[in-house]
């Protein structure tokens, strides 16, 4: 098979030119032809042949000055250049090389040789091509592990601290909440007393106190209710054990999900599925998956915001036997600097109040648990997009 | 072990929770209700007290130095299955729950226990089971004093 590929000539002797031309031609490759250096040279930096057949001996600028001035434009450091002379001595052939041709050839060129030549060196090109895409995949690779090694690391430590300070908050809140409780009901039982007491009615603090003692406890009791809340959260996150789990189907469970969210996505985000009917199903907790898309799907509301937006959902079996979903929204899309905080707890963008910061950590302990993965692909203005994998049912 | 065929159980409750303020809390609480409830922070007091008084219903914690609820469950149900009890606990873990189960704990409940109803209910629920029980024996206790035979 003969490689295609875009060779410039550059000569000064139109009939050379024009020889190497239909040579080249012949054999599959696009020519593009020079008859001076400078324009050679300006050539290459638009077109960037794959290779060039460059003459030595020409008015003006010779080969030697014009491999050097290529050689200095980085995108042509490694483009192969053949040297073509009727000088055949030995010193210019080095001298050539020395400034970075690939090769030499002598004038007259024999046709066969040429070719032979070439093919050499477009293949060599194309070698050290792949050779660099592999490195740079590989680096891109190791560095992609590495950062997730770490953020696994960080999260387990957030993890146990989560748990942690999750149970030694939970004996105190069982006093305040336990507590208030009787407080109530005492409250309840003395209220006709002090209502009906002789005194109330001239004392404006009694009175005061009847009226605003009920707020206090609600008071209380709210803000009980939100430690209570954000403990409970904190547990979930770090969750060590696992929970019950049976054959669940994960398309049932992203439309119930769909059904739970329908009035917070209703009027501004547009929902779209592709669900894949012959999906295997998955060994899940089926109701911490549904809290899972929940929570994924009420995060695109928000990065939607009050503007007309779009939702996808998809399911699918991979290659690789497991079933991936994704979650694309066109919301605001998030900076690499909060993209690398979403799993952790208390991490939010949202206003004071509007958000405990873990949801996703919780989405992140449930999905683990589940040994899935859950990726983000984001970037502002570009919405955003999670990628769960979970392992089929008969693939554990 | 003895079996109280006293006309109308008395119901006693014994709740064993590590922290005084749980303890004094689910105290008030219960005895402002009507209930006979006595509370005690040390796990292996507990035990004796269960032995020397008769306690129909335990409230106990899980995660407790000295005796964990899950090894005093196993005890007071080895030492009179009669007993109810109820566990309560805020190290939710699917292994304590599961073993709680098995070793025949009435329920468990989750600390911070946001609604103290739940845990009367519990309660109400081991009342009514007990007055069952009771009830059997009584008709027994009456077949037996007619002389019909007991099986």
């Amino acid at each position: 098979m003969t490689d295609r590929a875009v060779i410039l000539v550059v000569d000064d002797d139109p009939v050379v030119r024009k020889l190497l031309s239909s040579i080249l031609a012949h054999e599959g490759h696009e020519v593009i032809e020079a008859s001076r250096a400078e324009t050679g040279l300006d050539l290459a930096k638009e077109r960037r042949p794959d290779l060039i057949l460059l003459d030595v001996m020409m008015p003006e600028m010779d080969g030697f000055e014009a491999i050097r001035r290529l050689r200095s434009d980085p995108a042509a450091a490694d483009t192969p250049v053949i040297f073509l002379s009727a000088k055949v001595q030995t010193a210019d052939k080095v001298k050539g090389l020395e400034l970075g041709a690939s090769d030499y050839l002598s004038k007259p060129v024999d046709r066969a040789e040429l070719l032979a030549r070439i093919r050499t060196h477009l293949k060599l090109k194309r070698q050290g091509e792949a050779l660099q895409d592999y490195t740079r995949n590989l680096k891109k690779m190791v560095e992609e592990r590495t950062r997730q090694l770490i953020h696994a690391d960080r999260l387990a430590s957030l993890g146990t601290l989560a748990a942690g300070i999750a149970h030694e908050i939970n004996n105190p809140t069982t006093f305040i909440t336990g507590n208030l409780q009787t407080i109530e009901n005492f409250w309840n039982k003395i209220l006709p007393y002090l209502e009906t007491h002789p005194q109330t009615g001239t004392d404006g603090k009694i009175k005061y106190i009847i009226q605003e003692f009920p707020a206090m406890i609600k008071s209380i009791r709210s803000g009980a209710d939100r430690i209570t809340n954000i403990v409970a959260g904190l547990k979930a996150f770090a969750r060590k054990d696992s929970s019950l789990k049976t054959a669940a189907n994960i398309n049932e469970c992203i439309e119930e999900a769909l059904k739970l969210t329908h009035n917070r996505l209703k009027y501004y985000v547009q929902v779209e599925t592709d669900l894949d009917p012959a999906l295997p199903q998955v060994r899940a907790n089926s109701q911490q998956l549904i809290q899972v898309f929940v929570n994924l799907m009420l995060n695109a509301a928000d990065a939607i915001g009050e503007k007309e937006g779009r939702l996808k959902v998809t399911s699918r079996q991979r290659p690789d036997g497991r079933v991936e979903l994704t979650f694309a929204d066109t919301g605001q899309g998030m900076t690499p600097e909060v993209k690398d905080k979403i799993f952790d707890p208390f991490f939010t963008t949202k206003p004071i109040g509007q958000g405990t910061g873990l949801g996703l950590s919780i989405t992140h302990g449930i999905i683990q648990d589940h040994q899935g993965t859950i990726e983000v692909e984001s970037a502002p203005g570009q919405g955003t997009v999670f990628i769960l994998t979970l392992p089929a049912e008969n693939d554990s | 072990m003895t079996i109280d065929f006293r006309p109308s159980l008395k119901i006693k409750i014994l709740v064993v929770d590590d922290e005084k303020d749980i303890t004094d809390l689910l105290v008030r609480h219960f005895s402002f209700k009507g209930y006979d409830i006595v509370g005690v922070n040390d796990p292996r007091a507990a035990l004796k007290m269960i032995e020397e008084e008769n306690f129909n219903i335990v409230i106990s914690d899980i995660v407790m130095p000295g005796l964990d609820g899950l090894e005093l469950l196993r005890r007071i149900k080895d030492y009179n299955g009669g007993i109810q009890v109820i566990m309560i606990t805020g190290y939710v873990t699917m292994n304590h729950i599961l073993t709680a189960m098995r070793r025949g704990a009435e329920t468990v409940l989750f600390k911070p226990l946001k609604d103290l109803d739940k845990l009367e209910e519990a309660v109400n629920q081991c009342v009514a089971r007990l007055r069952m029980w009771q009830k059997i024996l009584k008709e027994l206790g009456a077949m037996g004093k007619t002389g019909q035979p007991y099986a």
